[in-house]
């Protein structure tokens, strides 16, 4: 410690000259009196220390008044003390406390920053000796230092001077402690020897007699104990300050390390403090174990004396034993436990250095600074990969890359992520992944922790999830937490379920999984529907772009993985169409439910030629079937209104796509797959459901349907002309069933034929020949023509008798036309009346001018 | 159904629903449009057809005489809206 710049300190360079020179002397050197004594010790002024403390303080000093800025100079390093193998073994632990003890804590090393060069010290020019010569008066020093800095007191016994008598009693004490101590080793190995051997009579007695001689100096023991903690305890009551330094001199120990305890019946001085700061010290066996800082040099001096004893004891044991081997085997023994405590010392020393060199790094950061760091550190790991935003780190990455791929082979370059990670062998990387995992783990837990609590807030809320929806209104500040202005939920299943509106919707969304129950799940809403379609037209514009950007056909990989693309998009598509499932899985069916609106008709016809004809069979057949589901259908009635509305527009506009789009273009099946087959089977469909199907053939779009299918089928059944002239017909059993389902088909359409005329349904509101009725019938036969023509080809398959009675069931119909035709004046109205009629007559072969009216 | 709901993230995601379809919108001078939809913008600009206009007009009248409110309407083919005179945009009621 310098006080006031003073340079105090002693050369550390000078510690192994030191014990050198101390070595070489049993006891310490006290050179007062000595022809090189340079009185300076005198000059010392030896009274009056009673106050020091007082006046200096023993407690730790603070900086207010270190303006030399050389504060705490007991924190720099020390350096490695030499290894002591030159040592003499006896004088090595002597050494040790030197070393560990006295010369680190009790003789603080001043390591001046900027004294020693560009100040030289007051000491160095008062007395050489202080100022780092290699004289053996040093060790003199180094056992007294100078009195007047009460900081460097090693004990209590160094706070007063002790005359050499004192120090004398000491050591004969520490002697007989010693020599117990050795007695006691020896005993243990006698006593093993005792087992192991029979023990002869002559032993048992020699145990004895040391057994006696033992307790004899047990008891001379113990009164120098009781002695000496007399007079500790006087020296306690006349200096106040006593159990403060006492205190402070046992946090210097624990600091150090230095924690040892007697196995003596007084129990251990050392603070469970101390004890507790250096759990991994290992309690030396063979140490001198000693626990008071105020028996510091006594312990040197037991230890001085250590070898010398134990070697008397083995000369009085060898006498009495007679045995020399043994008394040769007890000195091996002993060396050996020397030199191991030696060695055990050597690496705690090692230790203690270290701990002491890192703890000038003690309190330099504040709680405040970690937490700053700490914060820094997290923020910096919140992304999934600290390196990857680590500029330097990349560079770095890439420079190993590339050295590695030039150095090693180029095979690896391949696997760029393997060498990027590095080889998991190597420690370096392997560490820093370790590192890396931990971390995150780490920094994951903290934001679930956050999250979690942030949930269970807002479960304690009564809103639930809503909470906040409109901005916080309280808790937090509103920088700690920003206000929210909107928020809209990201949509996953889990916030589906937790937000009231969207688990509404989930309830009503259709499963595709029929085990739905009883409990047939509600229909695609009118936005649900339109929002696939979107999604759809989505879909199938990605597939036009796909188209365009078609690789080259040489390209054998690139077409696959293409083919491949399309292929994934077309079942997207057919999967977002919904036409497989359970039939009666809702109502309507998704599939009727996507073609409700005119988008969605639109988007089958552009979908057309994508659909395989398999599909367009089975999108067919789910129209037939739930035909009346289709919302043209259902909407059919406003058709027979004579009034133009808007509504008549849309639905106008709706069955005109319906027919359009998705009949003629989108599910129209290629050539290859249009068989009578097909046809037959949809016709049956229809026919099916027999109060549906008389439903259906009143409404204008279904009639159309029918007679689409109709057609077609006629057509197949007649044959049709191949590409080079010849004929290819239907086979002949699809032919029989043809007929055979035509036969059903004329008689359940023939009571239906007078009310499937639009004009039949309408006219009757009317009353009969007024000019009313004829005016609203030229709009009408609008209508009605679409059902004379699909008349007109139904009448041609048919056969003669059947014709006959078609002609009996439309007479009145064929008749009234006519005769309202008849009222007409010539002109467009009166002729296409007559058209109409004669469609159906010119298809039996008559003519309507073959009708005799009146 | 839950993977419907998660494709309307944002109000325009409505808007979309109704790309070739039947809207009614609303302007601001008592105006009211009736259209196919055909194409939007982030303004609101629209691109319609087959539209209808209805025009609430209110006649200037003395005061304390009862207002007399007059519905114009007009057919327009193709339509491009402004977007800054768009009040609402919404689904026809009925269908």
């Amino acid at each position: 410690m310098s006080f006031f710049g003073f340079e105090t300190s002693l050369p550390q360079h000078q510690d192994t000259g030191q014990n050198q020179a101390f070595a070489e002397e049993d006891v310490a050197v006290y050179t007062w009196g000595d022809a090189s004594y340079d009185t300076l010790g005198d000059a010392l002024q030896e009274a009056g220390d009673d106050l020091n403390d007082e006046t200096f303080g023993s407690g730790p000093v603070g900086k207010d008044f270190d303006f030399s800025g050389t504060f705490d100079n007991t924190r720099q390093p020390k350096p490695e003390p030499a290894p002591s193998q030159n040592i003499p073994s006896g004088l090595s632990n002597g050494n040790n406390a030197w070393t560990s003890n006295a010369a680190t804590s009790v003789l603080p090393k001043h390591v001046h920053p900027s004294g020693s060069a560009a100040a030289p010290s007051v000491f160095s020019r008062i007395d050489p000796l202080l100022a780092g010569r290699t004289e053996p008066k040093q060790v003199a020093a180094a056992v007294h230092p100078p009195v007047d800095a009460p900081f460097m007191i090693a004990g209590d016994y160094a706070s007063q001077p002790r005359t050499m008598a004192e120090i004398e009693a000491d050591m004969k004490a520490a002697a007989m402690q010693q020599q117990q101590l050795a007695q006691q080793r020896e005993r243990a190995r006698i006593l093993e020897q005792q087992q192991m051997l029979a023990q002869q009579q002559q032993q048992q007695q020699r145990l004895q007699e040391e057994e006696r001689m033992r307790q004899e100096q047990q008891e001379k023991l113990a009164s120098i104990e009781r002695e000496r903690l007399l007079q500790l305890e006087r020296q306690a009551r006349s200096d106040p300050l006593w159990a403060i330094r006492q205190a402070m001199m046992e946090q210097k120990i624990g600091n150090q390390g230095h924690v040892h305890e007697r196995n003596q019946s007084i129990p251990s001085e050392a603070s469970p403090m101390s004890r507790n700061r250096q759990p991994m010290i290992p309690v030396l066996p063979s140490q001198m174990p000693h626990a008071a800082p105020a028996q510091q040099q006594m312990m040197l001096q037991e230890l001085l004396y250590h070898q010398q004893q134990q070697q008397q004891f083995l000369e009085q044991q060898l006498h009495a034993q007679q045995h020399s081997e043994k008394s040769a085997e007890v000195m091996a023994d002993a060396q050996r436990r020397i030199q191991e405590a030696e060695i055990l010392e050597a690496k705690h020393r090692r230790r203690v250095s270290k701990i002491q060199s890192m703890a000038r790094y003690n309190d330099l950061m504040t709680q405040s600074d970690k937490d700053f760091i700490t914060r820094v550190q997290v923020a910096q790991l919140v992304t999934s990969d600290p390196y990857a935003d680590d500029f330097y780190a990349q560079v770095y990455a890439s420079i190993k890359q590339q050295r590695n791929a030039s150095e090693i082979n180029l095979l690896k370059l391949g696997s760029a992520g393997a060498s990027t990670q590095g080889n998991p062998n190597q420690r370096g990387p392997h560490r820093r992944e370790n590192a890396i995992q931990r971390m995150q783990a780490q920094v994951e837990r903290l934001v679930n922790n956050m999250k979690s609590r942030e949930l269970s807030k807002e479960a304690g809320a009564p809103h639930g999830p809503l909470a906040n929806v409109l901005g916080k209104t309280s808790g937090r500040s509103y920088k700690a937490a920003p206000r929210q202005l909107l928020q809209i939920a990201i949509a996953s299943p889990e916030s589906a379920k937790a937000h009231p509106v969207k688990e509404h919707e989930a309830e009503k969304a259709p499963e595709h999984i029929p085990s739905h129950g009883n409990q047939a799940p509600p229909p695609f809403s009118r936005a649900e529907a339109l929002l696939i379609i979107e999604r759809l037209f989505t879909n199938i514009l990605d597939m036009e772009q796909l188209r365009r950007n078609k690789p080259l056909a040489e390209e054998q990989v690139a077409i696959a993985a293409w083919n491949e693309k399309q292929q994934a998009l077309l079942d997207q598509i057919w999967q977002g169409l919904r036409v497989a499932g359970n039939l009666h899985e809702t109502n309507p069916h998704p599939f009727i439910a996507l073609i409700a609106p005119l988008k969605g008709k639109r988007f089958i016809g552009r979908l057309g030629r994508d659909l395989t004809d398999n599909q367009k069979v089975m999108a067919l057949s789910v129209i037939v079937t739930l035909i009346d589901q289709v919302d043209v259908i259902r909407n059919a009635a406003i058709l027979d209104s004579v009034e133009d509305s808007q509504d008549r527009r849309f639905v106008e506009r709706q069955a005109y796509a319906f027919q359009e789009h998705v009949i003629n273009q989108g599910l129209q099946l290629s050539p290859a797959s249009r068989t009578l087959r097909v046809y037959n089977s949809l016709i049956e469909f229809m026919l099916e459901n027999g109060p549906v199907f008389s439903r259906v053939m009143r409404t204008r779009p279904g009639l159309t349907l029918l007679e689409h299918f109709f057609a077609e089928a006629a057509l197949l059944k007649h044959g049709l002309q191949g590409p080079d002239g010849e004929v290819i017909s239907a086979p002949p059993e699809d032919i029989a069933k043809w007929d055979k389902l035509y036969d059903r088909l004329f008689d359940v359409l023939l009571p239906l034929w007078t009310i499937m005329f639009p004009s039949s349904r309408i006219l009757p509101a009317f009353p009969p020949d007024s000019m009313e009725i004829i005016q609203v019938s030229l709009v009408t036969d609008g209508f009605d023509q679409p059902v004379w023509r699909f008349l007109a080809g139904f009448a041609l398959e048919g056969t003669v008798e059947q014709h006959s009675r078609l002609v009996t069931q439309l007479r009145a119909k064929v008749m009234g036309t006519l005769k309202m035709a008849q009222r007409l004046e010539e002109g467009k109205a009166k002729a296409r009346k007559i058209r109409n009629v004669d469609l159906f007559l010119n298809a039996l072969g008559l003519s309507s001018s073959q009708i005799p009216l009146q | 159904m839950a993977e419907v709901s998660g494709e309307i993230q944002e109000p325009f995601d409505l808007i979309r629903l109704s790309l070739s379809e039947r809207v009614v919108v609303k302007l601001r001078g008592d105006r009211q449009l009736s259209g196919v939809l055909h194409a939007y913008d982030g303004h609101m600009n629209l691109i319609m057809s087959d539209v209808e206009e209805t025009i609430m007009i209110v006649d200037p009248v003395p005061e304390g005489v009862k207002p007399s409110i007059r519905v114009a309407k007009r057919h327009i083919e193709m339509l491009y809206v402004r977007g800054d005179g768009v009040i609402l945009v919404s689904p026809p009621q009925r269908e």
